[in-house]
């Protein structure tokens, strides 16, 4: 178990620096998702932690040590990659052995764990076979059993989920939820994908070019956004976004917090438009519903809406958003709020 | 800690060491030295006695019949092999393009050849070439055709011998462009078909181009191979009759010990030849080549 | 039906075409054999003689017995024996640097090595024989090993083959603290073997065949490999003994082509690798 922490962090790769001068702490014991969108440094801080890609200036500690002079063996990290980067000329059990044994772990000992292991993942009986002779699920697991045998105190995983079919991925979310349960070690996890981060994070750190967007649980980070961006890449669909006065202040709602009905609704913000497009997909539908300056998606509970007709769009106050010229959010404790609010009601499309 | 990163430094030159040694000693300074060598008359006996002689064996060398003789020839031969090859591979892969076992079969007979010592196929053939009790002669006759005096004579003896080449080295040639063609994916000709191409736009379209980096690959690899012939020619003709069949590198052979200035000499125009006609490969066709 | 017909004359044409096309290449071998059992009365008969009447099983002594034979072969095989260990033990680590590490003068170094790839030993060999013959090397074997010790073409073939495996496995293997030495024995040699059998075919091939190198490199009979043995026979015998010197050639051919007959499919497909890539 360790906690990480990442002092003035600088990485250039041919000279441009890809992150600079980054400042991060991720807590012992806690599952951190790395997130956002592809080449925005979240797989770069990884291999920091890993040693396979060092800082080139800055310290990385992992449970306090600096470890930027330690080779990547030494480091008490396993890491899971996207591709599973098993060693195909190898068996799984010899897979699962190699660290052990580089290790000088004693053979009785490397069998037991070896074995164990294999239970715990479900590999028991596929020990002897090669790679090749293995589905994408089954890779997966010698991955993680070959992370878990070193019983590091640090696990890391670059977008382990990205190869499997998406009935398996949901499955695998919920293992890899209760192995952090059981192992209680740190997890920190690399994807693109929101919904992975959402479903599993303690703690979600979202990254754009290089530089921390925001670093939150998942429900703060859904409910009160620091930036547009994090309002924007979070959620599915996104956040609609609305140019609201003449300084710059933007006005946001999520599809989910709207309400459709033919009639004018007497909600805080009411907008009229029509609907473009109706994607139907069973517990719910998803509507696109265009205004004559821009469009907005809503999700709703009931799919009796057709498209062509003329429908209002209702939010409450309480589920608005503002963000500032620069993008940030503006609290709503802070005094100009109620000023936008008016501002809000005044958007009404007679 | 301070060691292990200067380790981290210097592991990659240590472990290409070996290696760069190896090519250093007996590539380039072999080169260097070649160079050296033909600005001087060189003394076998005593090295003392060698003396530098300026441009003087290359004067000499550019004033010889016999080196003319020599140059021309292995152009010919060069010439001959490479078009024979090319050709005939050519023919042969897409003749033999269709993966059956029959298919197979034949190029492997065809490749045999090539993983045999120059040294016998020349003996084998010196023998089936045997102007009275050959082989050859005797099949041409039972089909009613004129015979040969093969390499006995200076006018058939450099033919003679790049039909040996030819087809000692076909079926190497021939593997490969089966190979490139059967990387073709499918679907391309599919979709030309449904386009409604023929079949001689087809090949000039749409099969010349996509295998056309094998074809490069191979048109500078027995350019190279070519221009350095000698094993045939030493064994089967001695570079007769007649001077027929003497080539550069047989040229530079006979005076290897006799007058090694005037040798090296020969041996740095062979290597500016073949530097100049790479180079001239790869600017004017690299253009052209489709590269996947 | 006329359609038919002349779907099956083609089919017949091409068969015929490909056997005649197969015995071009294959027959000469088979004369080779047979004139190597022939007598000297056979051999000049016309027609050719195509069965001898007795096999002259004779010929291969006699032919053995006009030259050392026997150390012609040992030289060949040490000589061949020798540059195939010595090649891999300089082109594995080499190859592996210049695929996984970025260090300075590369690039330099690489194009030295396509250098000696494009520079044949028919233009170096008199410098070469020069320098060997001031560390007094002639009349041993060694000049005919160790000026190969380096592959040029295997350091690029198999440079080529080590930047395709993912660099996540060497990561992978990083962080299971193997040290670089057992990444590239356990991990790249295994993982590279139908790059390193093509390698080691074609290097067998050449130097087992090699004529010109040693020819140059050897002025007496206790250094010479098979190659040059045979090639004298036709010096020692004359030119109308042609049942000797093809017994003599037999020997040096068949082992080649027994082993290419039971293993040619492996074969082909290791040559054809090398040029496609």
């Amino acid at each position: 178990m360790a906690s990480i922490v990442f002092e003035q962090v600088t990485k250039s790769f041919d000279r441009t620096a890809i992150i600079r001068d980054l400042d991060l702490t991720i807590e012992d014991g806690k599952f951190t998702v790395l997130v956002g969108p592809s080449g925005c440094g979240k797989t770069t801080l990884l291999r920091m932690i890993a040693g396979i890609g060092p800082q080139t200036s800055g310290r990385v500690l992992i449970d306090g040590k600096d470890v930027s002079r330690v080779a990547p063996g030494q480091r008490g990290v396993a890491m899971v990659f996207q591709n599973y980067a098993i060693y195909p000329t190898m068996s799984v059990r010899e897979n699962i052995e190699f660290g052990l044994k580089n290790n000088k772990v004693p053979k009785e000992e490397r069998k037991r764990l070896v074995e164990s292991i294999g239970e715990t993942v479900g590999l028991s009986g596929l020990l002897d076979r090669k790679p090749s002779a293995l589905s994408g699920g089954q890779r997966q697991r010698v991955a993680l059993a070959r992370a878990m045998v070193k019983k590091p105190s640090v696990f890391l995983m670059d977008e382990p989920l990205s190869n499997l079919d998406a009935k398996l991925r949901v499955q695998m979310r919920v293992e890899l939820i209760e192995l952090h349960k059981k192992l209680g070690t740190t997890f920190v996890y690399v994807t693109h994908d929101q919904t992975e981060a959402m479903s599993m994070a303690d703690t979600i750190v979202l990254m754009n070019e290089g530089v921390i967007q925001q670093m939150s649980s998942p429900a703060e980070m859904y409910h009160r956004p620091a930036n547009r961006f994090a309002a924007e890449f979070i959620g599915l669909p996104p956040m609609n976004i609305a140019e609201l006065g003449p300084d710059g202040v933007q006005l946001g709602f999520r599809p989910e917090s709207a309400a459709l009905s033919e009639e004018p609704l007497d909600h805080h913000l009411c907008i009229r438009g029509v609907i473009a497009t109706r994607e139907m997909l069973g517990s719910e539908t998803i509507y696109q519903v265009r205004t004559d300056k821009q469009a907005y998606m809503v999700r709703s509970a009931e799919d009796r809406f057709e498209v062509d007709r003329p429908v209002y769009v209702g939010v409450p106050a309480e589920k608005l958003h503002f963000f500032g010229a620069d993008g940030r959010r503006i609290d709503e404790r802070s005094s100009d709020v109620r000023w936008y609010l008016e501002a809000a009601r005044g958007l009404v499309y007679a | 800690m301070r060691n292990h990163a200067l380790w981290e430094k210097l592991r990659p030159y240590v472990m290409i060491a070996p290696a760069m040694a190896g090519i250093v000693l007996f590539v380039v300074y072999p080169v260097l030295y070649l160079v050296r060598l033909s600005f001087y008359k060189y003394n076998l006996m005593n090295k003392a006695k060698s003396k530098f002689i300026g441009w003087d064996n290359y004067r000499k060398l550019f004033g010889n019949d016999d080196f003319y003789k020599s140059l021309v020839n292995t152009v010919w031969y060069t010439v001959g092999v490479v078009a024979l090859t090319m050709i005939l591979s050519l023919l042969i892969a897409l003749w033999l393009r269709r993966s059956s076992r029959w298919n197979a079969l034949v190029q492997a007979g065809i490749f045999t050849p090539h993983i045999v010592s120059i040294v016998s196929i020349a003996l084998l053939w010196l023998w089936m070439m045997e102007p009275s009790h050959g082989l050859l002669n005797y099949v041409l006759q039972s089909l009613g055709l004129p015979t040969s005096t093969w390499l006995q004579s200076s006018k058939t003896a450099l033919v003679s011998v790049i039909i040996v080449s030819v087809w000692h080295g076909i079926g190497y040639y021939a593997l490969i462009l089966v190979a490139a063609l059967q990387s073709i994916p499918p679907s391309i000709y599919e979709a030309a078909a449904l386009d409604n191409a023929g079949r001689f736009k087809l090949f000039f379209r749409i099969t010349l181009p996509l295998i056309s980096p094998q074809l490069f690959f191979v048109l500078v690899i027995m350019t190279i191979g070519s221009f350095k012939v000698f094993d045939t020619v030493q064994v089967m003709t001695d570079g007769g009759p007649n001077q027929a069949t003497s080539t550069i590198v047989y040229y530079i052979f006979r005076y290897r010990s006799t007058n090694i200035g005037y040798s090296s000499a020969t041996g740095v125009v062979l290597m500016l030849v073949v530097g100049a006609l790479t180079f001239l490969y790869f600017r004017l066709l690299s253009r052209k080549l489709h590269y996947q | 039906m006329k359609t038919m017909d002349l779907r099956y004359a083609k089919l017949t044409l091409s068969a015929v075409l490909k056997a005649v096309v197969l015995m071009i290449f294959v027959f000469p071998f088979l004369w080779m054999v047979s004139t190597s059992l022939q007598t000297l009365q056979e051999t000049t008969t016309v027609p050719p003689t195509f069965v001898p009447a007795v096999p002259q099983w004779n010929n291969f002594v006699h032919a053995m017995q006009a030259g050392p034979f026997l150390t012609y072969a040992r030289n060949s095989v040490v000589v061949t024996a020798a540059i195939l260990v010595i090649q891999f033990v300089v082109m594995i680590p080499a190859a592996y640097a210049f695929a996984k590490y970025r260090f300075a003068g590369h690039r330099l170094l690489f194009g030295l090595v396509l250098l000696a790839f494009m520079i044949p030993g028919q233009v170096t060999f008199i410098p070469v024989y020069l320098m060997l013959a001031d560390w007094g090397w002639i009349d041993t074997l060694l000049p005919q090993i160790v000026p190969f010790l380096a592959n040029a073409f295997g350091i690029f073939l198999l440079r080529q083959y080590f930047m395709q495996i993912p660099e996540e496995l060497v990561e992978s293997a990083r962080l299971d603290n193997a040290s670089e030495f057992k990444i590239i024995w356990k991990l790249m040699t295994p993982m590279s073997r139908p790059a390193l059998a093509t390698i080691a075919l074609f290097s067998f091939v050449s130097h087992w065949n090699e004529y010109f190198w040693p020819l140059i490199m050897t002025n007496s009979n206790s250094v010479r490999p098979l190659t040059l043995g045979i090639a004298m026979l036709r010096e020692t015998e004359g030119i109308t003994n042609w049942h000797i010197v093809m017994a003599g050639n037999v020997v040096l051919v068949i082992p080649i082509l027994i082993a290419y007959a039971f293993c040619s499919k492996w074969i082909v497909k290791a040559f054809v690798y090398s040029g496609i890539k």
